[in-house]
């Protein structure tokens, strides 16, 4: 009995999972390291999420997250207008705000996004080594700058009394002495917002494709080169396609995340002039709920806006791990 | 010797300047020509005097009024500066930004290494569950709101840890830095276990060391996300006196007339002057280090964006 007791004991130590108490007791160390993390994560980032209740609540700040009463779906009848039918919708808070996101999250992405791919791909032209390494270098200084500085660099050169971009206007002629002022003109939000977030962060996006066309093969060019192929040829041919699939995999990470713009940049800009194209899903929760103290109303429209962002990326990554078999997860 | 010099002639006859070279250097010229312009055209301005500023003749240089020569010449002017550092609030913004930073930077930097060691082991029991919990966290979050309701519940509004404890950990880098402990060889690992070190021990003694490139990558992104944010602290913070670097930039932008003037004495100081001033005094750390740091800023990003 005992000799075959034994016995078992020697063949299964080897084989048999651990309890669930034993691998605990084996753990205990990195249970104790994660702790801090886990309760960190419980109250700063689910809390939140379970505070996204009172978007169905009539919150009061003195009832708080639990005990304010369910309102149900009120916030976002009232988001959409749609208890007057059409009409009512026509003139809703959501619609301005949704075409507002969209269109510059489309814009950004249409002119954002080829420009650090170009810069790369001529970056890698350069022959110069140190040469390249300064413009590189230089080229991400702005994205170590803060939305704040930006702006500031932004209006002080748009200023229309003594703002370098007028300086220049009025001496050739383009624009009177008294100059033309951009920032509340809602026709030049885009263009401004776009392009100094072009400026802004270019070098930092290219950084990822530089570290692609580093690894490209060398002998492709010069087998390219003995084949006839020109400079631009064989950036075409040779440069282009072996970047293609960091292209799409990035396209496709952009595209996910459309609407989540940098509404700080847009808070700082936008004026009561620009805001009929300026305003975003962002802006507005940050002035109802900050400003007005809307907090339930606010957070409906938060959430509306995170549900349509986690849609989009969801679907941006199906589609992504259909085509390029890369995904997130 | 003499076969190196012949394999490099063909090479360099190869490589000779075509009018595509020239056209892209002067591309490349460009292109730092207009990222440099406008951090240049901030310190012109803020050592520029304020007639100058006012008919709008700063472009490319700092300009003054000079006595001698009766008009505005080329020269500098350091009014805004000493400005700076007879307006109390500015200096105090600034001690705390580096306070904010500072604290922060370590803060999170301890939290995020602690969090990422248990989730690199393979065999950490809970490893799958908080993978799980930490990444939805990546797609979708409470939002601005519902995180400032928490946040004043607990009484942490006005307050620095108001500012750092919300922010520990950033899912992004906790996730950079776990793939590269992940890479760092089992064999040490499984050494230091039958050695009997403690978890604690081989973390800090023989993985921290070991991702030193991946934790100054990180450490980065936490300084220039402490030191560059506005918005947080201008919804969390309601008194001045704690106000960021930002936030006061922030003031000087948006009220541009009324807030500065408050700070000044005689009207014929231009706000202008001071606000770059004030903007340059806060990029140039970065302006600094940038150069030295910027490695590790390409390889935090290549490192741990793409995983393969």
């Amino acid at each position: 009995m005992a000799k075959a007791s034994k016995a078992d004991v020697s063949t299964t130590v080897t084989v048999r999972k651990r309890t669930l108490g034993e691998r605990l007791k084996k753990d205990w160390q990195l249970i104790l390291l994660a702790l801090p993390g886990v309760v960190f994560y419980i109250i700063f980032r689910y809390g939140p999420m379970y505070g996204l209740t009172i978007a169905f609540k009539d919150y009061g700040i003195y009832t708080g997250i639990l005990g304010s009463p369910w309102i149900g779906f009120k916030n976002f009848v009232e988001f959409f207008n749609i208890q007057n039918g059409w009409t009512g919708f026509a003139s809703s808070d959501f619609l301005p705000l949704f075409r507002n996101t969209l269109l510059l999250g489309l814009y950004s992405l249409f002119w954002g996004f080829p420009f650090p791919i170009l810069f790369a791909i001529l970056l890698n032209e350069v022959k110069n080594s140190k040469f390249k390494k300064l413009v590189q270098t230089t080229s991400f200084l702005p994205s170590f700058l803060s939305v704040v500085v930006v702006c500031s660099m932004l209006v002080d050169m748009l200023s229309p009394s003594n703002g370098a971009i007028n300086s220049l206007l009025k001496a050739i002629g383009l624009v009177g002495e008294d100059g033309y002022y951009f920032m509340i003109k809602p026709e030049w939000f885009r263009t401004i917002y776009i392009a100094s977030d072009i400026w802004q962060n270019c070098g930092y996006n290219a950084i990822i494709y530089v570290a692609a066309l580093a690894g490209v093969d060398q002998q492709l060019y010069e087998a390219a080169k003995i084949d006839g192929c020109g400079r631009i040829k064989s950036m075409w041919y040779v440069t282009l396609p072996s970047i293609l699939p960091t292209v799409a995999t990035m396209f496709i990470m952009r595209s996910g995340n459309l609407i989540k713009i940098g509404y700080e940049k847009v808070i700082l800009l936008y004026q009561p002039a620009t805001y009929s194209v300026a305003d975003i899903f962002g802006t507005f929760v940050y002035r109802k709920g900050i400003i007005d103290m809307d907090y339930s109303y606010s957070t409906a429209v938060g959430l509306f806006e995170s549900t349509v962002a986690l849609i989009l990326v969801i679907t941006c990554n199906t589609i992504s791990r259909k085509l390029t078999e890369t995904s997130l997860w | 010797m003499s076969g190196l010099v012949k394999t490099r002639k063909p090479k360099s006859k190869l490589d000779r300047y075509t009018l595509f070279d020239y056209i892209n250097v002067v591309l490349m010229l460009l292109v730092i020509f207009i990222t440099l312009y406008p951090v240049w055209y901030v310190l012109c301005i803020s050592l520029s005097s304020s007639e100058a500023i006012n008919q709008g003749v700063v472009n490319f240089l700092p300009m003054k009024f000079s006595e001698t020569a009766g008009k505005i010449v080329p020269g500098f002017s350091f009014e805004a500066y000493g400005k700076i550092l007879s307006t109390p609030k500015i200096p105090r913004a600034y001690w705390n930004t580096i306070r904010y930073t500072g604290v922060g930077v370590v803060c999170e930097l301890l939290m995020t290494i602690m969090f990422a060691y248990p989730l690199s082991r393979k065999t950490f029991i809970f490893r799958k569950p908080l993978m799980v919990m930490v990444t939805i966290t990546m797609f979708f979050s409470g939002g601005l709101i519902p995180t400032y309701l928490i946040v004043s519940s607990l009484g942490l509004l006005d307050s620095m840890w108001g500012l750092i404890i919300p922010n520990l950990i950033w899912t992004f880098d906790l996730i950079i830095l776990k793939n590269f402990f992940e890479g760092i060889p089992h064999e040490l690992y499984e050494a230091a276990i039958v050695d009997g070190a403690s978890e604690f021990r081989i973390m800090t003694t023989i993985f921290v060391p070991l991702a030193k490139p991946s934790i100054a990558a990180i450490a980065l992104f936490f300084i220039m996300g402490n030191w560059n944010s506005f918005l947080i602290p201008s919804i969390y913070l309601t008194s001045a006196d704690k106000y960021p670097l930002q936030v006061v930039l922030r003031d000087m932008l948006m009220n541009d007339t009324t807030k500065v003037s408050d700070i000044m004495d005689d009207a014929k100081f231009t706000p202008e002057a001071l606000k770059n001033a004030t903007i340059f005094v806060s990029i140039l750390p970065m302006l600094v280090v940038y150069p030295w740091l910027q490695k590790f800023f390409i390889k935090g990003l290549t490192v741990g964006a793409v995983k393969g």
